[in-house]
């Protein structure tokens, strides 16, 4: 489903990220990306929502090679995909409502049921009673909620989450996880990139880790079932 | 909408109404439409009174006769010269009339020779090259005034108004067009943020170009709503105040001054497509 052939990715000519990198997320599976700062998480996202290309190999996508797609097929690409990035990049101007509904916005104004959508999610998320705020006046914590909100409400199949725990408390942070997990059993193919050790060791599924530009694949030993 | 219809939410993301300059544009539009719209109303009424007064003059022809040629040879020879094709009637001035008409020419008129003065109405049917033929052959000292140099000058005149009055429209939508790719770029690039993460959710490029179409249709519909009534009021202030225009201001002037100023609509559509094609494809 998302696949990546020796992939290696430069930043100008001097600082390659990404040395010959290989792996394969199966369809509906779940996985976790860390590695140490610096490492290259972010980098190997944005090459998966195509925000980059890959200076060398190739990345395929729903069975498209990333480098062959014009510009529609790669907003149609998109739409299949939620993000979350590491910095929530809420838009300041819209309330969190209109930021979490903005992905369903893309296809004309919203019927009834998504928008009941959209606020389901934002109760489940503990945002909704914050509704019509701005993100300006939002904690750190649940700007990243609104941010999760936003992307899963459009059930996408293929999920990828920058760092989603970092500013909620252990509470929350089980929460999220478990409604990424939901997704997943419903066959969103998740993968999430995070340093939080607490989160790594409760939801025990394989890891890929990131070092010196290179993916290791650990699969730990207590792995989760799929139950879907 | 003819750009499709936008939830409130997309309308927000992406919105240049937070741009100052923006919405002046409304306004931009009322004022530019104004002038477009009373150039042109302005324009067609001239060429309707020119018409007019064309259609007269050329409807008209004058012989003046040296004082010497006899009342009976004119009597003979307009008799003649009524009988050509398109010669509708024909009227030999008297002394009395033909002293008022100099008058304004000569000073002491009373005391020239007044000279015969026979007045024909024609139409276009008239073969001229015939007809001033036969007028030399019988009075070979005749003098015909069919006011062509005349009409000549002021067709000369009023192309040149013409010409003015269109040049300034081409000013007026040069101006329009630039403001709006400066309104439109300036909007979307103070936005790119917002545009970027449109486009990370999925947003196309022709999603986001006809966003931005809609905003610029509905400003600068309104500003041409806006300007066709005020043009509207200044035709008929026009209409109260110059009673004499009122027999020209026919509906195509009406017409043409609420039309033209569309044109300008279609440009700011026009240069707002051209540089949000470009936009969007820069981030
Ligand atoms: N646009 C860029 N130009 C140059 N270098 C960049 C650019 N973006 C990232 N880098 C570099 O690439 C490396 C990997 O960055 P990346 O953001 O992918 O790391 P990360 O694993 O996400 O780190 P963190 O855990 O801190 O978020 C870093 O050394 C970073 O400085
Ligand atoms: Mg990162």
């Amino acid at each position: 489903m998302i696949q990546l052939d020796n992939v290696t990715l430069e930043y100008g000519k001097s600082t390659r990220v990404l040395n010959n990198v290989s792996f394969q997320l199966e369809s509906g599976s779940f996985h976790f990306l860390t590695g140490p700062s610096g490492a290259g998480k972010t980098s190997i996202f944005k090459l998966m929502y195509m925000d980059l290309l890959p200076s060398e190999g190739n990345i395929t996508l729903f069975g498209r090679n990333t480098k062959t797609l014009d510009r529609d097929e790669i907003s149609m690409m998109r739409r299949k995909m939620g993000l979350v990035f590491q910095d929530s990049n809420l838009l300041p101007h819209l309330s969190v409502r209109e930021n979490v509904a903005l992905p369903l916005s893309l296809h004309g104004p919203l019927k009834d049921e998504q928008t009941k959508c959209v606020n389901e999610i934002l109760d489940w998320v503990g945002l909704s009673h914050r509704l019509n705020a701005c993100p300006s006046t939002l904690s750190g914590g649940e700007k990243q909620r609104a941010a999760i909100a936003r992307a899963v409400v459009s059930r996408p199949r293929f999920l990828i989450a920058d760092e989603p725990t970092g500013n909620v408390d252990d509470e929350m942070a089980r929460r999220i996880m478990y409604l990424f997990a939901e997704l997943n059993k419903h066959g969103t193919t998740v993968l999430i990139a995070t340093h939080d050790a607490s989160i790594l060791k409760a939801f025990p599924y394989p890891r890929l880790y990131l070092r010196g530009g290179n993916v290791i694949k650990k699969v730990p030993e207590q792995t989760v079932k799929r139950t879907a | 909408m003819i750009f499709g219809t936008f939830d409130a939410s997309a309308r927000k993301a992406l919105s240049l109404n937070k741009d100052r300059v923006f919405r002046a544009f409304t306004i931009l539009i009322v004022i530019l439409g104004w002038v477009c719209g009373i150039g042109t109303a302005g324009l067609v009424t001239l060429e309707n009174v020119y018409g007019a007064w064309q259609l007269k003059q050329r409807s008209q022809l004058t012989l003046y006769l040296s004082t010497d040629v006899t009342n009976k040879e004119i009597e003979e020879h307009v008799v003649v010269l009524s009988s050509y094709e398109g010669v509708e009637s024909s009227k030999v001035l008297t002394d009395v009339e033909t002293r008022a008409l100099l008058e304004p020419y000569f000073e002491n008129a009373q005391n020239f020779p007044v000279p015969k003065v026979v007045e024909f109405d024609v139409t276009q049917r008239l073969n001229r090259l015939q007809f001033d033929g036969k007028v030399l052959e019988l009075f070979p000292t005749a003098e015909i005034d069919d006011a062509r140099s005349v009409l000549e000058s002021v067709a000369r005149a009023v192309r040149a108004t013409q010409g003015v009055t269109l040049a300034l429209s081409g000013i007026v939508f040069a101006i329009v067009a630039f403001v709006v790719s400066l309104v439109v770029r300036a909007g979307v690039r103070g936005q790119s943020k917002s545009l970027k993460m449109l486009q990370y959710m999925g947003a196309s490029d022709s999603f986001l170009i006809r966003l931005i179409l809609n905003q610029v249709f509905l400003r600068a519909s309104l500003g041409w709503a806006f300007s066709t009534v005020i043009v509207a009021v200044t035709l008929l202030m026009m209409m109260i105040g110059l009673p004499e225009l009122v027999a020209y201001m026919r509906p195509s002037v009406w017409i043409a001054a609420a039309l033209v100023p569309v044109g300008l609509v279609i440009v700011a559509l026009g240069m707002t497509y051209h540089t949000m094609k470009h936009m969007v494809k820069s981030f």
